[in-house]
């Protein structure tokens, strides 16, 4: 079966060719589809929103990419239970329209930071994680400004999928790059088909690169739609 | 009072302009002129010393200088296209909006050439650190570089940033860009009858004066007066401009393009149709502006960012339009090329300017008497050397020696998912094919130039070749920056004389090829000149299986020195953290030995028998295996015996040296190869022995860690 996974474009989005790069080396057949075509979006099997700075970040990052048609379309193919995964600026234009709980703000260092860093993989139940092992430590890259999460009111722990820490899996203060609320780096919406990460799986999807723990998130999604 | 202000124009060039058209030009033409007469846009002091001394031939040479970039050619079907610019006056007075444009600026000239924009390197050049002002600069230079690099999603992969006195009120900002070519695409024109059609970002009042600005000394008043002359960056603009131009290239629709840059609207049209040998006819009242009442003049040389002017059929206008349109980028026919060698302006249906092309294109070279400095360091350098720990780890907490790690994480050095090898190496690593790379790196050796200019030059082409050579590269081309003094002070000129003599040697004696260049003068300001700082860009082609990174792999591997050390410690950092900058013979470039050793450590490097490669620069051998064994976190033990004395051995720059890890059981070979000798090991503890002559170190690595990885 062939899986098609469709990737929005807004303006200013700069990660989609990676995005694209990783869903086809991971085995699914990509589509990049600019903002303005978001009819096209209904064509597709799952959704990966990628990195970059929709409309340059301009008031919020991702405040402005939420406010428009291609995100309510990809709003509504989640409520009827498309998985969609938002990856660092995806992940900001998750939560800026709602699709997860919480906000992002500035790192605590007030700085962008790129850096590779470990991560561990908190649940490995979901559509996006099930070929890691629960309790894993993996290793990606992250690349952001505003990427420290802070939860809403009576936020549920169950969502923690990813978490920062250090190489041997503890979740430590020191491992955390922006001073996000418990070391979060992703979470899954409480239907489980949304997730949201700051880290970026396709900058980790080769070992020449410097590592592919990150293909494995495309290729557990497609596994997932095909079974 | 006069509409315009003529900034450029010594009375004896103004006489030569009148008598070569035969009548007064009007104030719009006065205008034009003037920016294509400034130094920034013309190079009419520079030109002369350029054409003598570089060199762009060679087998792998696409296009040379003269275009908006150099391209070449390192695989069959790959063709890569870069260049360099400087961005330093707006950076003095407007920190963060210098840089970002000087990104944007140097990112649309890659996109000129039909290049598809991959990396960004930038070497930055600051005052003393425990100066407020340097602070002013380094937050907002690299603010500016993050914001609008990482928002366009071009990696800025690499580069330096060094610190001095003499750029306490002048900084460096030097930007290089490089960009895969699929199908070239000129910057000149040579098609009467074509549609020139201007996108991207309205043309407001910014950056008017840009060029004027960029070809006086500064002053204390410019520092705040000019600010104006400072262009606006708007990053999104750029991002969907590269975007759509891509397509544009991908479809075959331009026959020319070029950014507008320094000197605007005007330059780019003279330089596009001037050096094709067409004319053009400009519609200005058709030129999307920003604001209400522009005069023509500052339609004309507005400096506005994130613009370019494509030349098209009228046949293909149509999905030019359309692919436009579809990224919400603004733009107008502003004119069609004409036959004639002339560049006429008409505004509200009268004809406002009526030049040949010729007076605008081509500006007379203009020479200066040069004055060699006097030689006022001592060679015979006498001192008593402190503890070799203490020294150490001065050295490695030097800002010019420690970890850039607090400047280049806040650049996204991984969009588009090249980067082999990341920033904090030798040189950087793209991946191009899934067997080809490119190795890129930016040097300059100032400190040396500071004393010595020609050795200086010649020793910033040595070390940007040895970076490459270290990650497993075959050099292959460079593009330079000079950046130096008022051309009408003698010594600054003679100065920059010696910069490009050296620069020109070096690239000839390297068989590296000079394929193209940006040179800034007038970097002076109240309180001095700047030290003529030489910038060389070198791309290597790399093989992705053979490359090196300096980190130390493997315990019990042992440490080979490759290349001979001399006395040479003059500009070395050894001598600055004594407070004796200024004295001693700075390293001589060997040309022969760099060749030689650069070819014996690829040959092992392709051989597979080395595991690490670090090159020796600033710091000396004690320094490279320092930062070896922190990179690696693995203890070294290292005894060495010299005829020099130990601190000199240990600290003395000298060219054509490299450290290697080498496997026991490569060893011989390596040695045979190279004709290097053994210095030591590595080992399993976690301490750094270092002992030469009766000099020694020993410590923890993590009190060197602790010194190198300073942030701040």
């Amino acid at each position: 079966m062939v899986v098609i996974i469709g990737i929005p474009v807004y303006p200013g989005t700069n990660c989609d060719v990676d995005v694209y790069k990783a869903v086809k080396l991971a085995g699914a057949s990509p589509k990049r589809i600019w903002y303005k075509d978001y009819k096209e979006m209904r064509k597709v099997d799952a959704i990966v929103i990628p990195g970059g700075f929709s409309y340059a970040d301009y008031i919020r990052a991702g405040a402005i990419a939420a406010r428009t048609k291609m995100t309510e379309t990809i709003k509504e193919l989640a409520e009827d239970g498309m998985p969609v995964l938002g990856i660092c600026n995806g992940f900001q234009v998750l939560v800026e329209s709602g699709m997860l709980p919480g906000a992002l703000t500035v790192n605590k260092s007030a700085r962008f930071i790129c850096r590779w860093v470990y991560l561990k993989v908190a649940r490995n139940d979901t559509p996006f994680t099930q070929l890691y092992d629960e309790g894993e430590v993996i290793r990606m890259p992250i690349a952001h400004m505003e990427g420290r999460y802070i939860p809403s009111r009576g936020f549920n722990k169950r969502l923690i999928v990813l978490q920062y820490a250090d190489s041997c899996g503890n979740v430590t203060e020191d491992a955390n790059p922006n001073g996000s609320y418990m070391n979060i780096a992703g979470i899954i919406s409480a239907r489980e088909n949304v997730l949201g990460l700051m880290p970026h799986p396709e900058r980790a999807s080769e070992d020449s690169l410097g590592g592919s723990d990150g293909l494995r998130m495309f290729k557990s999604l497609i596994e997932y739609l095909r079974r | 009072m006069r509409e315009y202000i003529v900034r450029n124009l010594t009375d004896d060039e103004k006489s030569k302009i009148i008598k070569k058209l035969g009548r007064n030009p009007n104030d719009v033409e006065w205008a034009m002129i003037d920016v294509m007469w400034s130094e920034h846009v013309s190079y009419k002091s520079s030109r002369s010393f350029i054409r003598r001394f570089l060199r762009s031939s060679g087998r792998h040479v696409v296009v040379g200088p003269g275009q908006d970039a150099g391209i070449i050619r390192i695989a069959d079907d790959i063709y890569i296209a870069f260049k360099i610019e400087s961005h330093n006056h707006p950076s003095a007075v407007d920190p963060y909006g210098g840089s970002s444009t000087g990104i944007g600026g140097i990112v649309r000239d890659i996109l000129s050439m039909g290049a598809q924009p991959i990396a960004l390197l930038d070497s930055l050049h600051f005052g003393d650190l425990d100066k407020r002002r340097t602070w002013f600069h380094i937050l907002g230079v690299v603010k500016g570089i993050s914001d609008y690099g990482n928002r366009i999603g071009v990696p800025t992969v690499g580069g330096e940033t060094k610190f001095s006195s003499c750029y306490n009120e002048n900084p460096l900002v030097n930007v290089a860009c490089i960009g895969i070519v699929n199908r070239i695409v000129p910057s000149v024109l040579n098609k009467p009858d074509s549609a020139l059609v201007l996108y991207g970002n309205r043309t407001g009042r910014d950056g008017i004066h840009g060029v004027s600005f960029a070809s006086e000394t500064l002053d204390e008043e410019s520092i705040e007066e000019d600010r104006s002359a400072v262009q606006i960056g708007d990053p999104l603009t750029e991002k969907l401009l590269i975007d759509a131009s891509l397509e544009i290239f991908s479809r075959g629709l331009a026959y020319a393009l070029k950014d507008l840059g320094g000197g605007g609207l005007t330059c780019a049209v003279s330089e596009m149709v001037g050096k094709g040998g067409v004319g053009a006819v400009i519609e200005l009242d058709r030129v999307p502006l920003r604001e209400e009442n522009m005069r023509p003049y500052e339609i004309l040389i507005s400096e506005s960012q994130e613009r370019m002017l494509l030349a098209t059929s009228y046949d293909s206008l149509e999905e030019v339009i359309s692919i436009l349109n579809k990224y919400d980028i603004q733009w107008a026919v502003i004119g069609r090329s004409i036959p004639e060698r002339k560049i006429i302006v008409k505004y509200k249906g009268k004809k406002i300017v009526d030049l040949p092309v010729e007076i605008l294109v081509n500006v007379p070279i203009q020479r200066h008497p040069t004055k060699p400095r006097t030689k006022d360091f001592h060679k015979d350098l006498k001192f008593e050397p402190p503890s070799l720990e203490e020294s150490l780890v001065k050295v490695l907490r030097n800002p010019n020696v420690s970890s850039k790690e607090w400047i280049y994480e806040q650049y996204d050095y991984e969009v588009q998912t090249r980067t082999i090898i990341k920033p904090g190496a030798d040189a950087t690593v793209l991946k191009i094919t899934s067997k080809v790379g490119v190795a890129a790196t930016l040097d300059s050796c100032a400190d040396y130039a500071s004393i010595d200019p020609y050795e200086g030059a010649k020793g910033a082409v040595a070390e940007a070749y040895r970076n490459i050579t270290a990650v497993g590269g075959e050099p292959l081309a460079i593009v330079d920056n000079i950046n130096a003094g008022d051309p009408n002070n003698p010594i600054s000129y003679w100065e920059f004389r010696e910069t490009v003599r050296g620069l020109g040697n070096a690239a000839r004696a390297f068989s590296v090829p000079v394929v193209g260049g940006n040179v800034s003068l007038y970097n002076e300001s109240p309180s001095g000149k700047i030290w003529p700082t030489l910038v060389v860009c070198m791309l290597g082609k790399v093989n992705i299986k053979h490359i090196m990174t300096p980190s130390l792999k493997k315990t019990n591997s042992i440490l080979v020195l490759v290349g001979d050390t001399y006395n040479e410690l003059g500009g070395s950092e050894y001598l600055k953290i004594l407070g004796l900058h200024g004295y001693g013979s700075v390293p001589r470039v060997r040309y022969k030995k760099e060749k030689t050793n650069s070819k014996n450590v690829l040959r092992c490097i392709r051989k597979g028998m080395v595991l690490s490669v670090h090159d020796v620069s600033d710091g000396g051998i004690i320094t490279a295996v320092a930062e070896m064994a922190i990179m690696g976190k693995k203890g070294i033990e290292v005894e060495i015996r010299s005829n020099l004395r130990g601190d000199i051995f240990a600290f003395s720059e000298s060219h054509a040296r490299y450290i290697l890890e080498v496997p026991e059981e490569h060893v011989e070979d390596v040695l045979k190869i190279t004709r290097g000798i053994v210095i030591g090991r590595t080992s399993s503890s976690s301490s750094f022995y270092f002992e030469v002559n009766d000099f020694c170190v020993d410590l923890p690595i993590r009190r060197l860690e602790e010194a190198y990885a300073i942030r701040w």
